[in-house]
C-alpha cells in the first residue's frame, strides 16, 4: 500500500480523492507544470504515488519571473521524495507581448511555457500534460487557462473537484513542506498592468521579498511602482512590518526602491486586477 | 478633482482622523502616501487605517498606504 492510498484509507470523505487518483490511472503518464508552489508539488508527489516515478517528469520553467526560492523548493521537494525533475529555461521575456504587460500578459507566458512542454511531453512519451490549476481558482482572473487550454493541459485538481484547504491538509499529512506555504504567483504579478516587465524590475522584487522573508514575514506582496515599493502584508504581520521597519526600509530600498510604502488595507490576493473591467478579465471556470 | 485638490482633501480627512501628517502622491499618482510620525504607525496600520483607505479611495486614490520613510524625509510633502 502506498502513502496516498493509505492516506485514502484513513480518511472518510474520499470522494474528491479518489477521484483525482483515477483521473491520474486514466492519463498513464504525465508531465508535471511544476513552479515549485503548494498545488505542482502535490501534485507531481500524488503522480509519483500514483503511476510510478519511470511515468512521471515534473518541469519547471525557469525565468526571471520564477522567485528565486520557489526554485530552490521545487528542487529540495523532487530530491526528497523521489520527483523526476528537470527545469527548462522559457523565453517569455523575449516576447513584446508579454514584456508590454497587457492585462492578459499570463496568457503569452504560459504559450511560452506549455508549447515548450508539449514538445518534452512528446519527445519523452509521456501521454498527458497537467498543470495544479484547482478547485477554489474557478473564477479567478486566468488568462493563462486559456494558453493550457489550446495546448491541451489538463487539470485534475480541478477536475476532482479539489480546493486548496483539501489539498493543504492531504499535503499535510503525506508530510509535504508546502502545506502551508503561502500562495505564490510569478513576480510579474507585482507590477501594474502596463508597467512593462523586464528582468531587472523581477529582480528588485525578487530581492526585496527576500528580504522581508528573512526578517520573519510569510504573507505578503511587494508591489513595484517604478521607484516604489507598496508593501501588502496580512494584517497578522503587520505588527512584525513595523517592529522591524528601519531595517526593512533600508533592505528594500538597497533592491533599487526609493520609496517604501505599506499598503493599509494589507495584502490581498489579485489587488492588481482591482482596476480590470469585465471585459478584460479572463476567468477560469469549473470542470 | 485635480491632484492637488485631492492631495488637500486627503490632508484635511487626516487632520480629521486626528492624525498629524502629510499626504503625497506616489507611483503613477494611483498611490495616496500618508506620512504620519512613527508613534501613530500601530494605531494607523489597524482598523482605523483601513478607515482611513476607505476615504481616501473615494478621492480617487487605487491604493494607500503608510510611508515607512517619514521621519528621513520630512520635506516630501509636496504633490509631484
Amino acid at each position: 500500500m502506498t502513502a496516498v492510498d493509505q492516506t485514502l484509507t484513513d480518511r472518510p470523505a474520499k470522494t474528491d480523492r479518489e477521484r483525482l487518483i483515477a483521473l491520474l490511472r486514466e492519463y498513464e503518464s504525465v508531465l508535471v507544470g511544476y513552479s515549485g508552489g503548494v498545488d505542482s508539488v502535490f501534485l507531481a508527489r500524488i503522480a509519483v504515488d500514483t503511476l510510478g516515478a519511470e511515468k512521471v517528469l515534473a518541469v519547471t520553467g525557469r525565468s526571471a519571473s520564477l522567485p528565486s526560492w520557489m526554485e530552490d523548493t521545487a528542487a529540495s521537494v523532487a530530491a526528497r521524495f523521489g520527483i523526476p525533475w528537470l527545469e527548462v529555461d522559457t523565453l517569455e521575456m523575449d516576447d513584446p507581448r508579454y514584456a508590454a504587460n497587457p492585462s492578459n500578459r499570463c496568457y503569452f507566458c504560459k504559450s511560452e511555457l506549455w508549447s515548450r512542454l508539449r514538445g518534452l511531453a512528446d519527445e519523452r512519451g509521456l501521454r498527458m500534460i497537467v498543470d495544479g490549476a484547482n478547485a477554489d481558482d474557478v473564477g479567478d482572473h486566468r488568462p493563462g487557462a486559456v494558453a493550457a487550454g489550446e495546448n491541451g493541459v489538463a487539470s485534475p485538481l480541478l477536475e476532482a473537484g479539489l480546493g486548496k484547504a483539501e489539498i493543504r491538509a492531504w499535503s499535510r499529512e503525506l508530510g509535504l513542506p508546502t502545506w502551508d506555504q503561502p500562495a505564490a504567483p510569478c513576480l510579474a504579478s507585482r507590477l501594474p498592468y502596463g508597467f512593462a516587465v523586464t528582468p531587472a524590475r523581477l529582480r528588485q522584487v525578487d530581492v526585496a521579498e527576500s528580504a522581508l522573508r528573512e526578517l520573519g514575514l510569510r504573507d505578503f506582496r511587494v508591489r513595484h511602482h517604478d521607484d516604489t515599493a507598496r508593501l501588502e502584508v496580512h494584517p497578522d504581520e503587520v505588527g512584525l512590518a513595523i517592529r522591524v521597519a528601519a531595517e526593512l526600509v533600508a533592505r528594500v530600498r538597497s533592491a533599487g526602491f526609493t520609496h517604501v510604502l505599506l499598503d493599509l488595507e494589507g495584502y490581498r490576493r489579485g489587488s492588481l486586477n482591482e482596476g480590470l473591467d469585465a471585459t478584460r478579465l479572463v476567468q477560469l471556470r469549473s470542470a | 478633482m485635480t491632484a492637488p485638490d485631492r492631495v488637500a482633501e486627503a490632508r484635511r480627512i487626516l487632520k480629521e482622523s486626528g492624525l498629524s501628517g502629510t499626504v503625497t502622491i506616489r507611483g503613477d499618482g494611483t498611490i495616496a502616501a500618508v506620512s504620519v510620525p512613527p508613534e501613530h504607525w500601530a494605531e494607523i496600520a489597524g482598523p482605523a487605517g483601513r478607515t482611513l483607505a476607505g476615504r481616501l479611495r473615494a478621492l480617487g486614490f487605487q491604493f494607500v498606504a503608510l510611508d515607512l520613510g517619514a521621519g528621513e524625509n520630512t520635506h516630501e510633502g509636496t504633490p509631484e
